[in-house]
């Protein structure tokens, strides 16, 4: 072991952890420890965002990191295992391992782990004043006592015990485990904790192995139910508050469904209203700046190709997103925020599990879907909610091929009452891609997965956390999906300016054949890779029989992504899915017009 | 401590978690499941020897939500007919 190494370290820069188990307010000591002096920062080689901070106390600093949520370093999977390479780093000084005071019990598991790895440590005891007001009396220092490291009462909503720790985070390396708890250290994870940096998962796999650890999840979990009891008192009964009854009515199964749906329906609508109240005044507000970028650009470059694909890129990979993309975006970050701070997202996972399980989703997905109808782009982001990789794989694919967003429907409608397209056959063919790719995905990516998932008590959001995450989830908007759309819809617009998709105007005896529409109508459906809802427009300037218009329609409702969905997607889930999802759409696409000109007479 | 139920073989008044009516204790006997499941349920605090309180069970093959000290659970049915509980 490195003991001395700690011991004797010089006292300045040094990182020390956040630990703890999930849902405990982890982020929440983070902000209330370091001010508003965090910043976010991608852990490597994933795409999990962890919150750092900064201390700077008499002199020194100090690095102060949150870390995702685990139950037990021995049994930890995925996201968890960041949690474990980072307590185990050589640079990692020392941890802070946050309890909730109201799950003493459970809570301690984590504790007793952590104290076996033998680095320096303090527990506290977060949400305390929510336990006080329950009637519950917890005595710090007699779990000090039994732990054998410093226990502070704490509670970052009053900022109760904030002096106490920071003052003591100078003093941290000396904060040693008792004896008796070092001597286990090692033990823990096969190898010792030296020896092994967590990386491979090869020790997990090994059966012995596996039992052991579970074998002492065990212990520590009767150690942990001992320990909690004797430090707890409880002086008076609790009374329910405001919120725990708000929470039975919730999690009630028919009320809840009522409160639940209609909440969903308010949010959806605002998210709506504010984003078409933001493309109004945005776009208003661009409008000079528009007309300067292409006149800047016209008068930079002589007419000619070049000149085509600059003037109309550049100000529609910038202007397009600005106006429409920032705000979807941003109003969604707010309301998933929300969502997670609030406890409800875990109620909406439990309401929708069984519609989920149709598509071998977890019932999170059913929040990204309804915001694609709203628009496709934050959407996608949602799909964070979920739980796997592969399950916003499965939704990434449903929302970009299937789902309309606001401005499609408004412009497929427009084509309806126009043509008089039949939009029984329109809505028939969605519903029947819908699920039969549900279906098909289903079968590739599909987990059986059993749920099981904490349910969160209900909270009132604290409005620093809620900017903190708005601001994670955001500023990527301008430094990986604008650069990147900017690109992009040049390379649009080369593609058109190339006179590729004139080619395929001209194909029109062969589109007719094939799909019943004349060539025009094809290079519109091909558009919909820049703007879905642009397409319908070049058909609106056509004239097409009901029947065309209807093949048409549907070729464009049921088939590629738009542009800043296509950037999401890599962004989210990477290219290679994106190639997946095109080829599809453009499968999709092709078949459902060859289908439809068949059935139709 | 009481552990007397732990790993015991099958005995009058075990029964699966799916069985149980909303608003009763239970406490947990064993879990008949792969590695996988054991894992998930023992690093939530399902853990043999504890005791849960079955909250409410959702129609039509819903989830279970589960007590457990202060936190609450949800869990599925598929996953809730493979624990083993006395009733309390």
């Amino acid at each position: 072991m490195g003991d001395n190494d700690y011991q004797y370290q010089k006292e300045n820069d040094g990182r020390i952890v956040l630990v703890g188990q999930p849902n405990v307010g982890k982020s929440a000591v983070l902000t209330s420890l370091s001010g508003i002096q965090t910043v976010v920062s991608n852990y490597a080689g994933t795409s999990v965002e962890l919150l750092r901070g900064e201390l700077k106390i008499a002199e020194q600093r100090w690095e102060i990191m949150d870390t995702p949520g685990l139950y037990s370093l021995g049994l930890a999977q995925s996201e968890e295992l960041i949690t474990r390479n980072i307590v185990l780093a050589e640079d990692t000084l020392a941890i802070i391992n946050v309890v909730d005071a109201g799950n003493l019990a459970r809570n301690l598991v984590l504790t007793l782990e952590l104290l076996e790895l033998g680095k320096p440590m303090m527990v506290l005891l977060n949400q305390i004043d929510r336990v006080r007001s329950n009637g519950v009396k917890i005595d710090a220092s007699k779990l000090a006592y039994f732990l054998g490291c410093p226990v502070y009462a704490f509670s970052a909503n009053t900022g109760e015990g904030v002096r106490e720790v920071l003052e003591a985070v100078p003093r941290m390396h000396t904060f040693l485990p008792l004896v008796s708890n070092k001597e286990v250290a090692g033990t823990t994870i096969p190898g010792g904790v030296n020896a092994c940096v967590g990386n491979c998962r090869q020790c997990l796999l090994t059966m012995e192995k596996v039992n052991e650890a579970e074998e002492k999840v065990r212990i520590r979990n009767e150690k942990a139910r001992c320990l909690a009891e004797q430090v707890t008192l409880r002086t008076a009964e609790k009374k329910p508050s405001f919120l725990s009854k708000l929470e039975q009515l919730i999690d009630h199964p028919g009320w809840g469904v009522l409160i639940l749906i209609s909440l969903l329906f308010s949010g959806f609508k605002i998210l709506l209203e504010f984003i078409s109240w933001a493309e109004d005044t945005i776009g208003f507000l661009f409008n000079p700046l528009h007309k300067v970028l292409s006149q800047g650009i016209s008068w930079l470059i002589p007419p000619g190709f070049w000149h085509d694909v600059l003037s109309n890129g550049i100000p529609e990979g910038l202007l397009v997103p600005l106006a429409l993309v920032m705000p979807a975006i941003f109003m969604v970050s707010l309301m998933m925020a929300l969502l997670e701070d609030t406890g409800l997202l875990a109620r909406y996972a439990v309401l929708l599990e069984r519609l989920g399980r149709l598509l071998g989703v977890s019932g999170q997905a059913a929040i990204p879907l309804c915001l694609g109808f709203g628009c496709r782009v934050p959407a996608v982001v949602a799909t964070r909610v979920l739980p796997s990789r592969a399950q916003r794989v499965i939704i990434i694919t449903l929302l970009s091929i299937v789902i309309p967003c606001a401005a499609t429907l408004g412009m497929i409608t427009s084509v309806i009452a126009v043509f008089q397209v039949n939009a029984i056959i329109l809505l028939l063919a969605m519903i029947s891609v819908f699920l039969i790719l549900g279906f098909i995905l289903k079968l590739i990516y599909g987990e059986k997965g059993d749920l099981i998932y904490e349910l969160p008590p209900l909270r009132v959001p604290r409005v620093k956390n809620l900017l903190t995450k708005v601001k994670l989830r955001f500023m990527g908007f301008f430094t990986e999906v604008l650069p990147l759309l900017i690109i992009m819809s040049i390379g649009v617009r080369i593609i058109l300016a190339s006179g590729w998709m004139t080619q395929i105007a001209g194909l029109d005896s062969v589109t007719r054949d094939l799909f019943g529409i004349p060539g025009e109508a094809m290079v519109a459906v091909f558009l919909t890779v820049i703007q879905r809802y642009l397409a319908p427009l070049i058909l609106l300037n056509l004239t097409l029989s009901p029947r065309e218009a209807t093949i048409a329609i549907s070729m464009i409702a049921l088939s590629l992504p738009c542009l800043p969905v296509v950037v999401m997607t890599i962004r989210e889930v990477g290219s290679r899915v994106l190639l997946g999802i095109i080829s599809t759409g453009l499968a999709v696409s092709l078949l459902i017009g060859f289908m439809l000109n068949l059935i139709l007479t | 401590m009481e552990n007397a139920h732990v790993n015991s073989p099958k005995k009058n008044g075990q029964i699966s978690l799916d069985n149980i009516n909303s608003g009763k204790k239970v406490r947990i006997c064993g879990i008949n499941g792969g590695k996988g499941i054991y894992r998930r349920l023992l690093s939530l605090g399902i853990i043999p020897g504890n005791e849960v309180e079955v909250v409410s069970i959702h129609p039509w093959g819903g989830p279970v939500i589960l007590k457990l000290d202060d936190t609450q659970l949800a869990m599925g049915r598929g996953m809730a007919r493979k624990v083993q509980v006395v009733e309390l």
